[in-house]
């Protein structure tokens, strides 16, 4: 007998493998990838090539990633609840965990095909341009690219809990992208100048980010995400994260740990919501 | 608690048809499938169930009516899980629904009210889906489908069906694996007439099986043609509960006699309405319409055979669910 999380897993990946919104954004993702990994690639050495990742393909990436994740998530269970399938799903011998279980696996196995569909492009042209190619760093990339979307795709998911309206679901989904591709950047940024505006009047000698800021910084998983890659993919930009320099408790393992407790932390918080919501 | 560590009521409980369920009391018994007691669901400050209660006995079919409104979608959602509820406890064929929940459901059959099947997947992707969820295998869906009218639309996508279709294959789909209970919230509803005897015709069909059937229809004509026994359900309580002739004893409901002459005469005439406690008299053509006992019954035919009236067919006709329906939901 299969088991009701891969029955639902797989219902998941025939009914949202064709959604008209997830092709879009994974073309845009694929074809930007493809152009800028070909672009960046021409007549680079690898030295290079982790700058480029770094500083070409990581902002497009991170921005686009989210997005196919929470297009995945935020439709999760509001979408299958507005439609009227989630009571008739929940009427059988099944959990709740292994509904949600099931659709995460489900639609995680979509946006994982969608996020490497785009690198492996991204591949082939590094790799027509660039002989001595390291693909173990650009596989980190991967790596992390696909932490980042399962941060906002558990995001995605929770939020779906949260309300009986899918359009609610998603403008929520899309302030959260906003806020963390756009806003808390500029927090960041004019915190950073409040700093050095409070230096210049002390006149003192030498300026020194407090370590809190660091800890706030890493509250975005895009900003933990851009950390994770300057420190796997190209170590020489770690003495500067364009004008900040990075401090000494940053680590990979660190940035990796950070997005794996958004991922965990969001993940029950969305499965908590689920158990207690009427259906 | 009374529930041994399957989850299943102990049978020295069962003989004493109480157990407990998060400290409800529960009167339970060997012939009970679903069981509510003191139930209470709100909304907000809005209460959708007020303390309801009642048993749906094992192999009964069992009419679920209601008003607009009144808490049926509600109740048969609690009886399921799928919402939660302030007080009051469910037991489903014995087992605790919050509890065993999982469990519980294993003997459930179900069609929405609202049923909506996987829009991109087809017919039989669907099926094959809630079958794998049912640990029913070997199942001849393309059969399956033939039975509910839909033998050609098997590989077509959710999408292109109609709402009666969908219909069609939600009920197709409820009664996959044959279940023990099966619950109907609204079948018929976007069905044609001929969906609409396939529908009576099916739940005929598992009753004779054995399954006990939870309907809960607008149509009364269908409940009164198939159900044992109904539960009225109005504003959040429930209001009556037994078989519809016994629920319109209790209302001192009255059958309509329909007496049919050669002629009337003024003389008839007289006669009738000189029979006292005559409800309804109804005098059109050759037709004599009144709603009464036996007893009044019996003095209508005597006054029209002293009067010299010429009786060419009578019939009788016991209260309808319509008017017990009616009488249990006044304001």
């Amino acid at each position: 007998m299969v088991h009701p999380i891969v029955s639902v897993a797989k219902k998941e990946i025939l009914d949202n493998i064709r959604n008209f919104w997830l092709i879009l954004v994974t073309l845009i993702f694929t074809t930007l990838v493809f152009f800028a990994s070909w672009a960046g690639s021409l007549n680079q050495s690898w030295a290079n090539l982790g700058i480029l990742i770094s500083q070409i393909l990581a902002p497009i990436v991170h921005a686009i990633a989210p997005i196919i994740g929470l297009i995945l998530g935020y439709s999760c269970v509001v979408g299958e609840l507005e439609a009227g399938s989630l009571p008739l799903l929940a009427s059988h011998a099944i959990s709740r965990t292994d509904i949600l279980f099931g659709k995460l696996i489900g639609r995680g196995f979509i946006l994982l095909y969608s996020i490497v569909f785009g690198f492996g492009l991204g591949v082939f042209a590094i790799a027509f341009n660039v002989p001595d190619a390291d693909y173990g760093a650009y596989g980190i990339f991967i790596a992390a690219t696909i932490l980042l979307s399962f941060v906002f795709f558990c995001l995605g998911v929770f939020i779906s809990t949260l309300f009986r309206r899918r359009s609610i679901a998603m403008m929520l989904s899309l302030g959260v992208w906003v806020v963390f591709i756009w806003i808390w950047p500029l927090i960041t940024t004019i915190m950073i100048f409040s700093l050095y505006s409070s230096f210049l009047e002390k006149a003192t000698l030498s300026f020194s980010i407090p370590t809190w800021f660091y800890i706030v910084d890493l509250f975005s998983p895009v900003t933990v995400y851009d950390r994770l890659i300057t420190l796997t993919i190209s170590p020489n930009l770690t003495g500067d994260l364009g004008a900040i320099p990075i401090p000494s408790f940053y680590s990979a393992e660190l940035m990796v740990g950070l997005l794996m407790l958004w991922i965990g932390s969001v993940m029950v918080c969305g499965l908590f919501r689920f158990h207690r919501m009427d259906i | 608690m009374f529930l041994n560590k399957h989850g299943v009521l102990n049978d020295t409980i069962y003989l004493r048809n109480i157990f407990m369920i998060r400290g409800v009391s529960v009167n339970s018994s060997h012939d009970s499938m679903i069981t509510v007691q003191g139930l209470t669901k709100e909304y907000g400050t809005q209460t959708a169930l007020d303390t309801i209660s009642f048993q749906v006995r094992k192999g009964e079919v069992f009419g679920f009516l209601g008003p607009n409104g009144a808490g049926k979608t509600t109740t048969i959602k609690a009886i399921l899980g799928l919402i939660k509820y302030k007080q009051g406890a469910i037991a489903l064929n014995g087992l605790d629904i919050v509890k065993q929940g999982k469990l519980a459901r294993e003997v459930v059959g179900y069609l929405p009210e609202r049923v909506a099947m996987y829009a991109n997947l087809t017919a039989i992707q669907n099926l094959q889906f809630f079958s794998e969820l049912k640990k029913v295998s070997e199942v001849d869906f393309d059969g399956l489908l033939v039975e509910y009218g839909l033998g050609d639309v098997g590989k077509k996508k959710i999408r292109e069906f109609s709402k009666g279709m969908v219909q069609r294959l939600g009920m197709a789909q409820a009664i996959l694996g044959s279940p023990k209970l099966l619950i109907l919230d609204e079948p018929s509803g976007g069905l044609d007439p001929r969906g609409v005897r396939l529908i009576r015709e099916k739940i005929r069909a598992v009753k004779k099986n054995g399954t006990t059937v939870f309907l809960s229809s607008h149509i009364l004509s269908e409940v009164q043609a198939v159900c044992d026994r109904i539960g009225i359900i109005h504003k959040g309580r429930i209001v009556a509960e037994d078989s519809v002739s016994v629920l319109g004893k209790k209302l001192d409901l009255k059958p309509r006699i329909t007496v049919q002459l050669e002629s009337i005469t003024p003389a008839i005439k007289d006669a009738i309405y000189a029979i006292k406690n005559l409800n309804t008299i109804e005098i059109s053509g050759n037709t004599i319409e009144v709603v009464c006992n036996a007893e009044q019954k019996a003095l209508v035919i005597l006054a029209i055979a002293h009067a010299g009236g010429n009786i060419i067919n009578l019939q009788t006709e016991e209260p309808s669910l319509e008017e017990v329906f009616i009488r249990y939901t006044e304001d």
